[in-house]
């Protein structure tokens, strides 16, 4: 037992100054015999949640504040008593952060005035306003400050704060402090105002400053702490230090024992949906379920009522009509957006066109999104066309108001690379040394011993890099969480600006705002949904009344023709989709759950193939498991499969099967685990199965309940596989273009979807300043390309050739360089780019006389004559390396046609002769490295996928083979690889036993 | 005053790192007064200064600065005012 708490301490929350985790300095408080503690990071509340968790854990009292800078840079330690004070403290956070650049804090004094309720105010570090006056002897001045905050705070309500961390001048401030204290009858306090658990963490704390003020060790000696002082010292420590003043001591404890407050299990505060003629929220959305054009079945209308009766048990009728009242909002304008994740379990979302999933049609479990049996609030995830999302964003905003709507916060920590690179810099390295180090350390990580440091400083480098690696370095958006309340955020959740303009983060990330148990709507983007839009435009179509069921777009899925197509485009799904065959909606979904971590760890995926192609038997371990288990041929790989498992095998309610499903999916719940496979098998011996088998299918659900996927996931994605594939079948050329027009998405690269266009025949028309627009266009029933296809041309950069090419048609180079103003480099691109081809002038000519223009960006008299220079006419190769160059793509021909004849002279097969290639045959092949891929799954093999002009070419290269050629495949894009064909139905690949480059360029 | 560029090493008695008489020129100096402070710098440079600085007056009238390096348990007689 203690008699000093901490009442200062910063946790690695004061972003880029403390050294610690809550975590850590809970632990060390319990550790030292703590059994309080205070955070008081500087303006934020950031860590509150895992502070309370993690004291919690260790036994320990945590005293909830913040480290205030107010707007004369003087710093107030500010101590939460009560919900009143928490309140006011995020209050004053708020509008110090409103105040203030982003990531710092500035509050106005008069902001203090009717806040002060509920806190208590420390008067801070050596920066404090009362210190500073001593420190400057301004006596007088300092009395009166004193004063002025004891009245504002009240009686015992504020504190003049000692620190003693043996600067030359502590002892005297400690001395005048004391003095103005008994003067004016205000009580001292010792604090440490610590920034790290333990003293040896100081020397990381110096790193962190020194990132933090982008400078070097050797040059921030005024901003570095003089020493290692700041660590949470024991009792014993602070009494000696302190042994002058041992109330300063005995004060701790006073102030400790009026801060009462934890965090309530909740902060939620939805805002009520006003209703018309105040009706409730549970009649509302009875009424508009009821309403929908949806609303068909009596089945659903069964259904519809169960659900509606869950949602107003949990009192979550408010929660469906806000979300409904966003997604109505992006209907009305046009804006395509649709529900993801467990919501699509949802009569009710579907209803409201939250969801584009019935249901009822996909067997779909209402209890996993939402139960009687579940204390979490659902989060509903929404994506919306990614264009437009902004849009959606600033309608809550503006329905809401800033006060009560804001974004989830996330924290960007430190990566190995971006650490290293700090790092070296810090430790006096250049930027071009810290980028060496950094690619070594990536080259060799996976093998420590090669990075045997011989000096002395690189190991100091790389235990700091070890140290910082993890850690929060700046405050960052969550991609689309937002919160939404009915009264101010401030008054129970600090918010702040974020970088990004109209846009405002609360200071808990996503895992905090979950446990607080506070609803998140995840408004995201998804270039798809943009991408499906624009293809509808420029096809002129709707999109509504496509059914699901067309055999021709199952055939194109079916025989891996996917490129561009969601979700199935990937090389696993390219090798699986031939095997798989599938010929339904439905095929669909279990297609898309199959190639994922989960399945493919749980090792899902062959058996499900094998009893598909029917070289298994489908077989279910007693006949209760046949309707969950039917839909996916007796093998687990929904998570709802769980639920109905445990429902007709068990006798679970399906909320009860959800609390299986997530204990089977937590580390934690092991002795939950135990405890749920007594009730499961003793139920299913009710139900007459015999023990062991009822042992045998826990087992199952053990192995593979962890590893399975939401169904209702992957149903709301589906639709959007349909969708794509249909347009892709029907409508290829507003497909490819919406796709090249909504990049970067997706799996493949830009330069392979034109490719895979142009095998498609689809002409495919390169960049032309006289043609091109923006972005890429139907033009004479080809595939324009877009300036902004040109690397650097950006909006201004187009606008500015389209606005002078409405005044007139290019006349010259000069003429266009005169009217564009462009830079010189731009202009080089869209000569490389061959966007003046038209012209009929050879590219070459065109940067020998780019090098004569005068325009305004090269405004001297020189006079470069007008002599004729007879230039070489430039080869396809040049041609096609300098387009690659400006577009990252080449519209003339594919790469590997440059090599063919001396590929064919020498018997390198072609992705095409590989295909009729016997199986275990030794072969030698080519392509252009598009995708490498070395999934943690797969236990450091690697897969490479080389392109052809004929289609693509799949490489696995076994551990010792791609450890062997990492250079190579890490550098070279054209390859050169030997090895045995590999056959699976009508899938091809070549196991390598050698990889080398190709050079040769004819 | 004397400032050393390799400041001598003196024999100190501290008790609870409180320096109580130091010798110097084989004369006992009781201190009277001091005036500490502490560093803890130069880490990176792998040449760590981890001291405690103390400003000495003696009973025998000396006003010193001495050192306590913690990473070695030396003393150091840094400077003499005299």
């Amino acid at each position: 037992m203690t008699s000093y708490v901490e009442l200062h301490t910063h946790s690695y929350y004061s972003l880029l100054d403390g050294a610690s985790s809550p975590q850590a300095l809970a632990e060390q408080a319990k550790l030292l015999g703590f059994t309080t503690l205070a955070l008081t990071d500087h303006n934020n509340v950031y860590g509150a949640v895992s502070f309370q968790q993690a004291c919690l854990d260790y036994g320990i009292k945590p005293i909830f504040g913040a480290e205030i800078t107010l707007e004369n840079n003087h710093h107030l330690t500010l101590l939460v008593k009560d919900a009143t004070g928490w309140s006011n403290l995020c209050y004053l956070i708020t509008r110090s952060q409103h105040n203030a650049d982003k990531g710092e804090g500035l509050l106005p004094l008069h902001e203090l005035q009717n806040h002060t309720q509920g806190l208590i105010a420390l008067s801070g570090c050596m920066d404090g306003e009362i210190s500073t006056l001593l420190r400057n002897k301004q006596k007088r001045e300092a009395y009166l400050k004193a004063q002025e905050y004891h009245q504002l705070f009240g009686d015992n309500n504020f504190w003049i704060e000692l620190q003693y961390h043996f600067l030359p001048d502590d002892e005297a401030l400690i001395d005048a402090l004391v003095d103005l204290a008994k003067q004016t009858g205000i009580g001292c306090v010792a604090t440490n105002n610590v920034h790290y658990a333990k003293q040896e963490q100081s020397q990381l704390q110096d790193v962190l400053v020194c990132i933090q003020h982008k400078t070097n060790l050797d040059e921030a000696s005024k901003l570095l702490r003089s020493n290692s002082e700041y660590y949470l010292k024991t009792d014993q420590e602070m009494r000696h230090l302190f042994a002058d003043y041992p109330e300063a001591i005995e004060n701790t404890v006073r102030i400790a024992e009026k801060c009462n407050y934890t965090l309530p299990d909740t902060l939620q505060s939805l805002p009520q949906y006003p209703t018309p003629n105040y009706e409730t929220a549970i009649g509302y959305l009875y009424e508009l379920c009821a309403k929908s054009k949806r609303h068909s079945s009596p089945a659903l209308k069964e259904r519809l009522k169960y659900e509606l009766q869950i949602v107003e048990e949990a009192g979550l009728a408010n929660y469906f009509l806000v979300v409904w009242d966003i997604v109505k909002f992006a209907r009305d304008n046009g804006i395509r957006c649709q529900g993801r994740g467990s919501a699509s379990n949802s009569v009710i979302a579907y209803l409201l066109y939250i969801s584009p999933i019935n249901p009822l049609e996909h067997d779909l479990v209402f209890e996993r999104f939402l139960s009687k049996e579940r204390s979490l609030t659902p989060d509903i995830d929404i994506d919306f066309d990614a264009q437009r999302r902004e849009e959606v964003i600033q309608y809550v905003y503006k329905r809401y108001g800033l006060d009560h709507a804001a974004m989830a916060s996330t924290f960007v920590t430190f990566r190995t690379k971006s650490a290293i690179k700090d790092v070296a810099k810090i430790f006096g390295f250049t930027a071009s040394m810290a980028d060496i180090l950094a690619d070594a350390w990536e080259r060799y990580s996976d093998n420590q011993t090669a990075i045997t440091m011989s000096n002395e400083q690189l190991q100091q480098i790389l235990s700091m890099v070890k140290q910082i690696k993890g850690l929060p370095r700046h405050l960052g958006i969550h991609n689309g969480g937002m919160i939404i309340s009915e009264q101010p955020l401030y008054a129970t959740l600090p918010t702040e600006p974020a970088t990004m303009q109209d846009r405002y983060v609360v200071q808990f990330d996503k895992e905090g705002l979950e446990d607080l148990k506070i609803i998140k709507i995840d408004i995201l983007g998804l270039k798809m949904l943009s991408a499906i839009t624009e293809a509808e435009q420029l096809a002129g179509i709707n999109l509504e009344t496509v059914e699901f069921n067309d055999p021709s777009v199952f055939e194109i899925i079916s025989s891996a023709d996917t490129i561009g197509v969601f979700q199935v485009e990937s090389t696993a799904q390219k090798q699986m989709l031939p095997r798989f065959q599938p010929k339904t909606f439905n095929d669909i979904i279990i297609a898309i759950s199959l190639i994922r971590p989960g399945p493919i760890q749980g090792n899902m995926v062959h058996p499900y193939l094998r009893r598909r192609m029917g070289k298994e038997p489908v077989t279910y371990l007693h006949e209760l498991l046949i309707p969950a288990l039917e839909e996916t041929l007796g093998v687990i790989l929904f998570q709802e499969q769980v639920l109905k498992i445990a429902h007709d095998f068990a006798g679970f309610t399906h909320g009860q099967g959800e609390l299986l499903r997530r204990a089977l999916g937590s580390k934690n719940s092991l002795h939950l685990i135990d405890q749920l496979e007594d009730v499961f098998i003793e139920g299913a011996i009710y139900k007459g199965v015999e023990k062991e088998t009822a042992r045998l299918v826990f087992e199952k659900l053990r192995g593979f309940g962890n590893y399975s996927f939401a169904k209702s996931h992957a149903s709301s994605f589906a639709v959007l596989v349909y969708q794509s594939a249909w347009f892709r079948r029907y409508y290829p050329l507003p497909f490819f273009i919406a796709l090249l027009n909504n990049q970067p998405m997706g799996f493949w690269q830009p330069s392979v979807i034109i490719t895979d266009a142009q095998r498609h025949g689809i002409k495919v028309l390169s960049v032309d300043i006289e043609q091109s627009e923006a972005k890429c266009t139907i033009e004479n029933g080809c595939l324009r390309l877009g300036l902004q296809y040109v690397k650097g041309i950006r909006d201004k950069a187009s606008t500015r050739i389209l606005d002078a090419r409405e005044q007139g048609a290019f006349k010259s180079l000069e003429d266009f360089c005169q009217r564009t103003k462009l830079p010189q480099q731009l202009i080089e691109r869209l000569i490389q780019a061959g966007a003046m081809d038209s012209w009929n002038i050879s590219r070459r000519s065109l940067f020998w006389e780019l090098g004569r223009v005068r325009y305004v960006v090269d405004e001297l008299e020189l006079d470069f004559g007008e002599d004729e220079v007879d230039l070489p006419e430039v080869s396809l190769a040049e041609t096609v390396n300098m387009e690659f160059q400006a577009m990252g793509l080449s519209t003339q021909t594919q790469i590997m046609a440059l090599y063919r004849d001396y590929l064919s002279d020498e018997n390198i097969l072609s992705s095409r002769q590989l295909a009729k290639t016997q199986v275990d045959a030794f072969v030698k092949t080519a392509g252009l490295l598009v995708i490498r891929q070395s999934p943690p799954t797969a236990h450091g093999m690697v897969f490479l996928t080389l392109e052809d002009e004929w289609g693509f070419i799949s490489v696995i290269a076994r551990p010792n083979i791609a450890e062997r050629y990492k250079k190579i495949i890490k550098s070279v894009s054209v390859l050169l690889i030997q090895g045995i064909v590999q056959r699976e139905g009508d899938v091809v690949s070549v196991l390598a036993e050698k990889i080398s480059p190709i050079t040769f360029v004819s | 005053m004397r400032l050393w560029h390799h400041p001598p090493k003196i024999v100190v008695w501290a008790t609870q790192d409180k320096p109580k008489y130091f010798i110097w020129q084989k004369e006992t100096h009781h201190i009277m007064t001091y005036h500490h402070w502490r560093f803890d710098t130069g880490w990176w440079r792998l040449r760590r200064l981890w001291r405690d600085y103390y400003k000495v007056t003696t009973d025998t009238g000396l006003l010193a600065l001495i050192s306590h390096d913690l990473l070695t348990d030396t003393w150091y007689m840094e400077k003499l005012y005299d």
